[in-house]
């Protein structure tokens, strides 16, 4: 059966397969958009809905419209869902429509789905998923996971902690073993960091709660940008970057997004942009990798304090700590490598893939697992009888639990 | 919703019976313990108000107590809690809790060292944290009280600012204003008591709240009180308009504001208690309505003959009242209460007088916001974080506990099947029953541990989600409130309006809103939350929008 990990996000979505080629696992490329990360929104517009980066455009795009168009879209539009799931709760939309959260996540697995299906199985139906979740989700928004993913078109459906699949991700790529792992994982919208342990036997577990921050992302970096570009814009224009003083130009927010993306790659930059209608007015702004660690320095700091508070709890349940991994987007800013290399008690490692790293687990996801080891014939070194690796004595002379290898 | 004070205890006791019977009794036993008679903890009340401002008579109003009675003697530069409790000492009553964090029992002869406000005592004063009294009342089952000194405290007796401008003098104040600020952050409701004011006007109240509230305080959690109303007729006649004019300029410090009379309250309380009402209202009603009126007018006119008096009588057919008579019905009663007490007796039937001077006294009436906007608020919060603590333990179980005994049963399985398939240890074999019985006390069975894993999954995990689920309804519309008082400047007034509705404060709710306008609502506010440059506005955006997204 075709099967898919997604890693369904607050602010971005992002899915796995299985090559059969390689046997390894690989994120999906969304065919219509030639992206790994699909925004997590979703439009109801008058003419139907649109999910991913062609509802994340319409935002994109709105501050050139007409007001009342403008307007439309701008309520029209279902960001974060993820974050804000609640039972039996709607959303209504200008022209009468509505749709339960159910409804609106499963709009995005059947996004994910359909482009996988194109993408990846020649247009074959993809029925079995792994989708993760943080480990704090209670058992009702679980179950509003499988019966969205069922309303998307999924028979089988497994559901996986998030750092757990980070971790699953992570050893696939190693040959060492992972057994202690911290996983650090600053996302769009969120942040959790999570200690996640390999039990001997073939599994994942997370032993401790983990600590985080559902209002800490790079989405907060983007923010600050943007207020950074509103002192520009009053400086070099006594102006707003929005007419009205009150409100946000959401189309320059996401222009700040990508300028944050830039200073992870450059040391210097310098930034020139239009301000929104009405006119053409330039701004420009020079910013240096330390001008930018300075700006970003608050928000970073949130996530240090949470991973120091969990690294406590670790050591006070006498557990350590062997590997820690760092994943989602804004790990990527090499501020955090520096921050967090100063509180860990091992050199944090930077992960390939940091947008995919938990979908690229999620596929790897056997619930089995435990039956997978293969239990080896040895013999007992007392009597010489042939015992299994998992008994944990002889069975004929009771004696021991050592054992040698079969040298068959 | 059920009871969720009930709703919580019932959780807690159902996780305790699971533990007492579980192989981790150890483990979360004291734990879940000491959350429960955190959910019975009573709710904390502090009163912040000047010496003299009838503190204590209004005190013994609202909670039908005579404080000084139940065993409590007031200092005037300390701040003092009340609380359920028996002291280990009967002859060592108070709990001193010192700066330093020292805590020690002392005699009520330590008590009277720290009456008044000359210098020694303000130094001792400064060294103590609080004065804790530990009482019987059953009163106190349901309520801690603080009696802050407020942030002015060390002003002399009747108002008179203190002479000696020591540093202690000038220490203590600032400790105070700190402490206060402190104690009154943590509770669940705070009164602002203001009594005599010598510019009785609406700009006089209004600068005494400020004075007492000092900005340190919140609509969340505080109310203003007028004491000692029935001191001036002029505020007597305009009470309700001057509460609610200075609520309206106070509105992000105080709830609301709600003149009182503790006096009245005492008189009537008394003459029902001695059935001497309806005596009182026999004699009154017996004067004509100019021999009422005359009388009065003046406490002088009331107890003195005259000719007026006697002209008015002599015109009437009834009795005259004598001055021995007039005495006695007035009794101990200050002057100006009495004279509203006996003003309602002569114009109306005695339930209903009893009813509108109930009313007038206003203790009903603090009790009753009280308890309706802070108290089971205070208690549904308290709730949300004892359940968030099930829940971790619950967590705790299922990930570490359950995993652990999993590894136990899989281990006695392996010696159970070592022991059954050994050669020398047959069936009948003495060692093997006596492993076997070993194993069989020490170690839980697969079908032990499913029974436990079932129980802590499909009837313990559900019912303290259920529970988190409604209380963080609460909570989320207790932050929503928080970030509107926070950022009030950003609200229109018609938006402060709906939400406060909303929200649930002013004890408005959704209820009545059709659906029609649950959606337009949302799509407002969902356009807010895209346009808006302010994050606090974009975060009560997001919990309107939540709001309204739940019709039923």
């Amino acid at each position: 059966m075709n099967k898919i990990g997604i890693d369904f996000g607050t602010s971005f979505s992002t899915a796995s397969w299985i090559n059969p080629k390689t046997r390894q696992p690989e994120a999906i490329t969304f065919h219509d958009i030639s992206m790994q990360k699909m925004p997590s929104v979703v439009y109801y517009g008058p003419d139907g809905v649109m999910v991913g980066l062609a509802a994340y455009s319409q935002l994109e795009n709105s501050s050139g419209m007409k007001p009342e168009h403008r307007h439309q879209i701008l309520q029209s539009v279902v960001m974060s869902i993820k974050r804000h799931m609640k039972q039996g709760h709607f959303y209504y939309f200008p022209g009468g429509g509505k749709a339960s959260h159910e409804e609106i996540i499963a709009a995005i697995l059947h996004k994910i789905k359909e482009q996988a299906e194109i993408a990846c199985f020649n247009g074959q139906p993809v029925e079995e998923a792994t989708i993760t979740h943080p480990v704090v989700f209670a058992s009702w928004q679980k179950e509003m996971l499988r019966e969205a993913a069922a309303l998307a078109g999924f028979k089988h459906v497994q559901l996986l902690e998030e750092p757990v699949a980070a971790a699953l991700g992570y050893a696939s790529t190693t040959s060492e073993k992972i057994k202690n792992v911290l996983v650090y994982d600053f996302g769009g919208g969120t942040f959790d960091a999570a200690f996640v342990q390999h039990d001997g036997e073939g599994q994942f577990r997370v032993p401790l709660e983990p600590e985080g921050d559902a209002y800490c992302g790079g989405d907060d970096i983007d923010e600050a940008l943007y207020d950074r570009w509103e002192q520009v814009a009053k400086e070099q224009h006594n102006r707003t970057i929005d007419m009205n003083p009150n409100n946000r130009d959401i189309s320059f927010k996401v222009k700040c997004r990508k300028h944050k993306e830039q200073m992870s790659l450059f040391p210097k930059y310098d930034f020139a942009e239009v301000l929104p209608p009405p006119g053409v007015s330039w701004v420009e702004m020079q910013l240096t990798r330390p001008d930018f660690d300075k700006m970003v320095e608050p928000i970073i700091e949130k996530t240090i304090v949470r991973t120091q508070r969990l690294l406590r709890k670790v050591t006070d349940s006498g557990y350590k700590i062997d590997t820690a991994i760092m994943i989602g987007g804004s790990s990527r800013i090499p501020v955090v490598y520096e921050k967090l290399k100063q509180i860990l008690p091992v050199e944090p490692r930077k992960v390939m893939q940091v947008d995919v790293a938990v979908a690229l687990g999620a596929v790897l996801y056997n619930p089995d697992g435990l039956q997978e080891i293969r239990h080896k014939q040895v013999f007992c070194i007392y009597c010489g009888c042939k015992i299994s690796t998992a008994d944990k004595f002889c069975m004929n002379c009771g004696r021991s639990s050592i054992s040698f290898n079969a040298t068959t | 919703m059920t009871n969720p004070v009930e709703q919580t205890k019932q959780a807690i006791d159902h996780m305790i019976a699971f533990v007492e019977q579980s192989p981790w009794r150890a483990n979360y036993l004291e734990k879940l313990q000491s959350l429960k008679s955190q959910a019975e903890q009573p709710c904390v009340l502090a009163v912040a108000g000047r010496v003299k401002a009838g503190k204590s008579s209004f005190l013994n109003a609202l909670l039908g107590k005579d404080m000084a009675k139940v065993g409590t003697t007031e200092t005037t530069a300390t701040i003092n809690v009340f609380r359920k409790g028996t002291a280990p000492d009967p002859n060592r009553p108070v709990l001193v809790v010192w700066a330093n964090g020292q805590q020690r029992f002392e005699t009520s002869e330590f008590l009277d060292s720290l009456q008044g406000n000359d210098e020694a005592t303000l130094q001792k004063a400064e060294g103590i944290k609080r004065l804790e009294f530990l009482l019987s009342d059953p009163i106190f089952d349901d309520v801690t009280l603080v009696d802050t000194p407020g942030t002015d405290a060390i002003v002399g007796e009747d108002g008179e600012v203190h002479q000696k401008v020591t540093e202690e003098y000038f220490n203590l104040r600032q400790r105070h204003g700190e402490e206060t600020k402190e104690q009154t952050e943590s509770a669940d409701a705070v009164i602002y008591l203001i009594g005599q004011v010598a510019n009785a006007g609406m700009q006089g109240f209004l600068q005494e709240f400020q004075a007492a509230t000092n900005g340190g305080s919140s609509a969340m959690n505080a109310i203003g009180v007028m004491a000692k109303i029935d001191l001036s007729d002029e505020i007597m006649n305009q009470r309700d308009e001057l509460a609610s004019s200075i609520a309206l300029k106070m509105q992000h410090e105080l709830n609301t504001v709600v003149p009182v009379s503790a006096g009245i309250w005492r008189a009537l309380d008394e003459l029902r208690k001695n059935n001497k009402l309806e005596r009182m209202q026999q004699k009154l009603k017996n004067l004509p309505r100019e021999g009422f009126d005359y009388l009065m007018k003046q406490e002088r006119a009331y107890y003195s003959t005259s000719s007026v008096f006697d002209r008015i009588f002599s015109s009437s057919k009834k009795p005259p009242i004598s001055i021995e008579e007039r005495k006695e019905l007035k009794g101990d009663i200050p002057w100006r209460v009495f004279v509203v007490i006996a003003h309602y007796l002569y114009n109306d039937p005695l339930e209903e007088a009893i009813t509108k001077l109930t009313d007038i006294s206003g203790v009903n009436r603090v009790m009753d916001i009280i308890q309706k906007h802070f108290f089971n608020r205070g208690k549904l919060l308290r709730c949300f974080r004892i359940s968030n603590a099930l829940r971790s333990i619950l967590n705790d179980i299922e990930r570490n506990r359950l995993y652990e005994l999993g590894k136990e049963v899989r281990s006695r399985k392996e010696f159970e099947d070592f022991i059954n398939s050994h050669p020398r240890m047959g069936n009948n074999n003495a060692t093997a029953l006596k492993l076997m019985n070993f194993l069989k006390a020490y170690l839980k069975t697969e079908k032990e541990m499913d029974e436990l894993r079932v129980t802590i999954q499909t009837i313990l995990i559900p019912e303290v989600e259920n529970l988190q689920l409604k209380l963080e309804r609460t909570d989320e519309n207790f932050r929503a409130l928080q970030l509107i008082e926070q950022n009030i400047s950003l609200f229109s007034k018609e938006e402060q309006d709906e939400l406060f509705a909303l929200f649930g404060m002013y004890g408005g709710t959704k209820e009545g809103i059709d659906a029609d306008t649950c959606g337009r609502r949302q799509q407002y506010w969902n356009l807010e939350l895209n346009l808006s440059r302010s994050k606090d506005r974009r975060m009560v955006a997001r919990h309107a929008i939540s709001a309204y997204g739940y019709y039923d």
